[in-house]
């Protein structure tokens, strides 16, 4: 999956405009992005990249580009 | 752990009791804003849980159930054997719970009571202790599983309020020579934390004290205290994803069933959201994974017992079923059982004032 796929998988999730997400964006300051959107990102990369999420992981990013640089083997 | 298949037993029965009283979406609207709590409802597809009367005890809920199903059975009280009672909502500290429900079921003095301390994993758990004792020797058991869940969230923790209920529901077990019961069931403890009340009773690693019982607002802005239920929903869910998939393929695999051999998929009712992604995850049709929380809630142990009786009761009574059951949560804790059963007595739900 390229990142450009990845941030639209993330737009449709949270429910943005297509193309809003370009991954400098701090995960703080996006609408949405609450204990709900960690569960659904989890399943996101569950059914989509086939791997479990660790969320502790997850807590740790600060950026969008930081969710996509999880999965270095699955997203380029 | 390995799994393992247990020769000699068989469900006889099924039976599940509830509190009539019940708290709504609505009711969560007066504490967390009707927007907040249909968000909570959409997300976790409860949308009414029963929840016990002050003084109701999980001991009251699974004597209901257990009185209807040895009636139902028709089953002399001083047959049975030996009685599980699977919760972590005890009448008191001590004695065990189980003890008291011998006496007031009219239990022989020469049945086995006892009992054992798992949730969501507790029914699958129950069903392995219970064939193993008749594979022992026993002839009839009893397993009474249940939870005062609801009793267990700080009703200002929007975490976990929304999403637990309370129930008891009883099974009935006898030896029977052609049925075989397959298991797989494992732990890791390393994961206690995420699902946890981290202080109580007097012997509790941090006893009860002021400072325990009082609620404060917490780093995830929910509002409870040590004396209440923590769960942190994002690692259940990866644990739940990590170890569930795996589990149901290698029950299905010491059954040697296929999975399109199945008639239901009875999962552990933790949450909508977590049951149709595994659904969707296994390639499961969803019709064969009943999901019934949006009417009761997370029951912890009592959940799959009360949705094979809330949805599949006149299956469960007219003819043989291969049934796939599978409990994970506290522990963190995991199991699963492939049974072939049926036609069993399933009376129908008890509401308990």
């Amino acid at each position: 999956m390229t990142k450009r796929e990845f941030y639209s998988e993330l737009e449709s999730l949270i429910g943005l405009e297509p193309g809003s997400i370009q991954g400098a964006e701090p995960l703080s300051g996006i609408a949405g992005w609450d204990s709900m959107e960690v569960l659904r990102f989890i399943a996101l990369a569950d059914e989509k990249l086939g791997e479990v999420a660790s969320p502790e992981a997850i807590i740790a990013c600060q950026t969008v580009a930081d969710l996509a640089n999880m999965f270095p083997a699955k997203i380029t | 752990m390995a799994g393992l298949t247990v020769p000699g037993a068989a469900i006889r029965g099924i039976a599940s009791a509830v509190p009539k009283a019940t708290q709504s979406v609505e009711d969560l609207a007066r504490v967390f804003g009707a927007e907040e709590a249909e968000k909570i409802a959409q997300g976790t597809g409860v949308r009414v849980r029963r929840v016990g009367r002050a003084g109701l005890c999980c001991s009251d809920l699974c004597f209901a159930a257990c009185d209807s199903l040895l009636k139902g059975l028709a089953w002399e009280r001083g047959s049975i054997d030996a009685l599980l009672f699977v919760s972590h909502s005890f009448d008191y500290p001590l004695p065990a719970t189980s003890c008291i429900l011998q006496h007031r079921l009219g239990l022989s003095q020469a049945c086995a009571a006892f009992d054992v301390a798992l949730g969501c994993s507790g029914y699958i758990y129950g069903l392995w202790i219970g064939a193993g004792l008749i594979a022992g020797g026993c002839k009839r058991v009893l397993l009474l599983a249940g939870e005062m869940a609801s009793r267990m969230a700080s009703p200002m923790d929007r975490s976990t309020v929304p999403l637990f209920g309370d129930a008891g529901t009883a099974t009935a077990l006898e030896s029977a020579a052609q049925s075989r019961m397959h298991f797989e069931l494992g732990t890791d403890g390393g994961g206690y934390r995420h699902l946890i009340i981290p202080a109580g009773t007097s012997t509790a690693r941090v006893p009860h004290s002021a400072q325990t019982l009082a609620r404060t607002v917490q780093a995830d802005a929910n509002t409870r205290s040590d004396e209440d239920l923590f769960m942190n929903g994002a690692e259940v869910f990866a644990f739940t994803l990590r170890q569930v998939p795996p589990l149901l393929s290698a029950v299905l695999k010491r059954a040697q069933w296929e999975k399109e051999d199945v008639d239901r998929f009875f999962l552990h009712q933790a949450n909508q959201f977590i049951l149709v992604h595994l659904a969707r995850r296994m390639g499961l049709p969803l019709e064969k994974v009943p999901i019934v929380l949006e009417n009761y809630g997370n029951t912890s142990s009592a959940s799959i017992p009360l949705a094979m009786t809330h949805c599949a009761r006149e299956m469960l009574a007219s003819r043989k079923l291969k049934l796939v059951l599978a409990g994970f949560g506290v522990g963190l804790s995991w199991g699963a059982c492939a049974v072939e059963l049926g036609p069993i007595v399933a009376p129908a739900l008890e509401e308990v004032p």
